[in-house]
């Protein structure tokens, strides 16, 4: 997205706000953050433009479309309504999607829920060794070593990356389950 | 203890039980919910019997048995023993148990609790996978990362500096050459492409051998627009006048 957002334009008329940031959902295959448009759209503050996604994505459900407008990895995309998932899955072969062993699914939930975290941490969680499934999910890209500084003394940190939160179908950290989500998802299971 | 009778015990007790497990505490916590027993008032006498049973088994079987798994084995006997065993100071004895015994209950209890928020993270994951973004067009990506492509002009020129660096006078004998030169394009065409196999941008003028002829460097250059008239590589600049790399097209991406 880069270059897009470098390409000032002339001021985006307020009527013609919400088929902007349509137009450009539209075309792109990332995510795109509320200050990309920012920096796209001039004249139009952070506050418009989430008012006018919130309109797109009240006007996809209430006509049925077979997309939606995705909150996902601190940004915005245009993706398929769930209940399509069939159909469009024989046309496209979607790129693949991380397979993780339980051991390092265990190891990013507990990354996830307590970053920043060091390796001992998780490991003291688990009460196993957990330096290779640290290091395969960094190689994954979705954990990543943390930009907080770490107390003087102290080992590196991990936290969770963008690539996490899109895998994992997340808007953003707080929206990691609830205790309620868990409680819920344990008792209908 | 006889391995052959924890052996037998073993067979009639897990017969089918050989799940690997991620840790000690996933195999103390499988052992604890097989029973229905509640973790805070888990019998520590009771699940070591079950837990070295366990690992006996486990070593029984050849499996690689982790030394986690035998620092607990080692942890739940101390605690066991410590509770059975008279002491003289039986205070100090009881607090000690007590302790120990906590500690393990709280690591199982919050062990527990990341278990359940994986599997509640796996089911968004696989909600996740229902919704379908479009797809990534690898080659405006690679675009994107090297800004332009390089034109045809860009490559005369890029040719041209090339005759100037190796100091490259022009002249009949020259052409003459080109007739009889052995290499042929279809020849540097399979050059080029075994060159730019790894799918790495490669430097324009690193495909001209310093010492080659004017014939060889022609027929190199027409190879290379051959290529890229085929659509078989590309031509990628950073920015108009920079270095000119060369790089295989995703075969994928039409």
């Amino acid at each position: 997205m880069a270059q897009q957002i470098n390409t000032t334009t002339k001021e985006a008329p307020p009527d013609q706000l919400k088929s902007i940031l349509e137009a450009i959902l539209f075309v792109s295959s990332e995510t795109i953050t509320i200050e990309q448009f920012c920096q796209i759209i001039d004249g139009a503050s952070s506050k418009q433009i989430k008012g006018e996604l919130a309109k797109l994505t009240k006007e996809y459900q209430e006509s049925g479309r077979s997309f939606q407008l995705t909150e996902i990895a601190n940004g915005y995309q245009i993706t398929t309504h769930p209940e399509y998932h069939d159909w469009v899955s024989k046309f496209h072969t979607k790129q693949v999607r991380i397979k993780l062993t339980p051991a390092a699914l265990e190891a990013l939930a507990i990354v996830a829920y307590k970053q920043p975290v060091t390796r001992a941490d998780v490991e003291a969680v688990r009460g196993v060794n957990s330096d290779s499934v640290l290091n395969s999910l960094l190689e994954k890209g979705l954990i990543g070593i943390s930009r907080r500084t770490p107390d003087s003394g102290r080992s590196f940190q991990f936290e969770t990356t963008d690539q996490f939160l899109d895998q994992f179908g997340l808007k953003n950290l707080s929206d990691l389950p609830s205790a309620e989500e868990i409680q819920q998802f344990l008792l209908t299971n | 203890m006889q391995t052959a009778e924890i052996q037998d015990q073993q067979i009639s007790y897990y017969p089918i039980r050989l799940d690997v497990f991620e840790g000690p505490l996933d195999l103390l916590l499988h052992l604890i919910q097989k029973d229905e027993m509640d973790i805070c008032d888990v019998s520590i006498a009771d699940i070591t019997d079950q837990y070295i049973n366990y690992i006996n088994v486990m070593e029984e079987l050849d499996l690689d048995v982790a030394s986690e798994f035998l620092v607990m084995g080692a942890t739940l006997l101390q605690i066991k023993s410590q509770s059975l065993l008279p002491s003289p100071k039986a205070n100090e004895k009881q607090s000690k148990v007590f302790k120990d015994r906590e500690q393990l209950v709280r690591q199982l209890l919050e062990y527990k609790q990341f278990k359940e928020m994986t599997r509640a993270l796996d089911q968004r994951a696989l909600s996740r996978e229902l919704i379908h973004e479009r797809p990534v067009n690898f080659e405006l990506a690679d675009q994107r990362e090297f800004h332009i492509r390089a034109t045809l002009f860009d490559l005369i020129t890029a040719f041209q500096q090339l005759e100037d660096r190796h100091q490259f006078e022009l002249d009949d004998d020259y052409y003459e050459e080109l007739h009889e030169e052995p290499i042929t394009v279809e020849e540097k065409i399979d050059f080029v492409e075994r060159i730019l196999e790894s799918g790495e941008p490669v430097n324009f003028t690193d495909l001209f051998p310093i010492h080659a002829n004017k014939a060889e460097k022609i027929v190199t250059f027409l190879a290379i627009l051959e290529l890229i008239r085929l659509k078989h590589i590309t031509s990628i600049q950073s920015g108009h006048f920079t270095e000119i790399y060369l790089q295989k097209r995703n075969t994928d991406t039409i």
